[in-house]
């Protein structure tokens, strides 16, 4: 499941409770839940992710993340 | 590989691993020529000058070494910055005590040097709420702010009314500005560092040991060190009992060193990713 996969490459980072707020952000955004998300919605997971991390974390930390997502 | 082996990926750089050996080897050192009294007091008293301000420098320039590390722009970068500048100013202000001290035989209080660390303070200060504040989109931050407010007031209240006003204020063994500064510096450990510090703790606690909070965590370690050192140190001078030398020195070695790990952890974060 992509919503699970995803809060794991989250995890190591930010631990479960904001890996699951980012997952949850970009499911609200799509009108979806975590589970219905789909590879189809990795740009805006991708881009959510990007909003949600980019005061706390690195610019080549976050695309580490993102290109892990995506792969 | 450039990193240190921890699990099945590198976590923590050569850079981190010797900060944290090397200062702990330098502070058992340090620690053990003062105790053991080579060199006599002369030498004792350089120590405790020399020391504490040999570790400063190294976690200013571990922290702006982080800091410019990161994208011009970067959140990260502001943050880091401003904490490295404060430490800046902190060795600013111990170099410039340390001048006055050798050029009028006592510490002239208060003047540059003082003036130099309530900069540094209020510039640590100002980068740890900003790092704390960062996470407002993804944890409610009102309620570690009220838990360390109410816990850094609480312990400023405790220490001003057991400590410093029986002792300092009271106790006769300083006057005048001497006095003033030996309240103020305790105090501005609790509110304007250690309560920032545990801000920021409790907000990076809910990332339940994630990479992310682990730079945060050693430096706020660090202020934590620094601020039992100052207030033991204000208490003891105004009882007369502290001497160069004093086991509450360690606090002062062992401080800039936890905020240099924490600062250089951060650049681990970039230059380890996982995964790769």
């Amino acid at each position: 499941m992509l919503a699970q996969e995803v809060r794991d490459v989250l995890h190591p980072y930010v631990g479960p409770i904001i890996a699951d707020t980012c997952v949850r952000a970009t499911a609200l955004s799509v009108g979806k839940t975590c589970e219905q998300l789909d590879p189809g919605d990795i740009p805006v997971l991708s881009a959510n992710i990007r909003r949600l991390l980019s005061p706390i974390a690195s610019r080549p930390t976050i695309e580490t993340i993102v290109a892990r997502i995506s792969a | 590989m450039n990193g240190v082996q921890l699990l099945s990926e590198p976590l923590v750089s050569r850079r981190t691993m010797a900060l944290a050996v090397g200062g702990l080897v330098g502070v058992l050192v340090v620690r053990a020529l003062m105790g053991l009294q080579v060199g006599g007091e002369p030498t004792s008293r350089l120590l405790a000058e020399a020391g504490p301000l040999a570790v400063l420098v190294v976690a200013a320039a571990v922290t702006l070494r982080t800091a410019l590390g990161f994208e011009r722009g970067e959140s990260l970068r502001r943050q880091w910055s401003l904490i490295g500048l404060g430490l800046l100013a902190l060795v600013g202000g111990e170099l410039a005590s340390f001048f006055a001290g050798a050029a009028l035989g006592a510490s002239a209080a208060p003047g540059l040097p003082d003036a130099l660390r309530v900069t540094g303070y209020v510039l640590l200060c100002t980068g740890l709420l900003l790092a704390a504040f960062s996470y407002r989109d993804l944890i409610d931050a009102r309620v570690p702010l009220a838990v360390s407010a109410v816990v850094s007031y609480g312990i400023g209240i405790v220490v001003y009314f057991s400590l410093l006003e029986p002792y300092v204020i009271a106790g006769g063994g300083l006057t005048g500005t001497a006095r003033a500064l030996a309240v103020f510096y305790p105090l501005a450990d609790v509110l304007g560092a250690l309560a920032p510090a545990l801000f920021l703790t409790i907000v990076v606690s809910r990332l339940y040991g994630g990479r992310l909070s682990w730079p945060w965590i050693a430096f706020a370690l660090g202020v934590l060190a620094l601020g039992v050192s100052d207030t033991a140190h204000s208490v003891l001078s105004s009882a007369d009992l502290y001497r160069p030398g004093h086991p509450l020195e360690t606090g002062w070695l062992l401080a800039p060193i936890l905020m240099a790990i924490g600062a250089s952890i951060a650049s681990d974060v970039v230059e380890l990713p996982l995964g790769e």
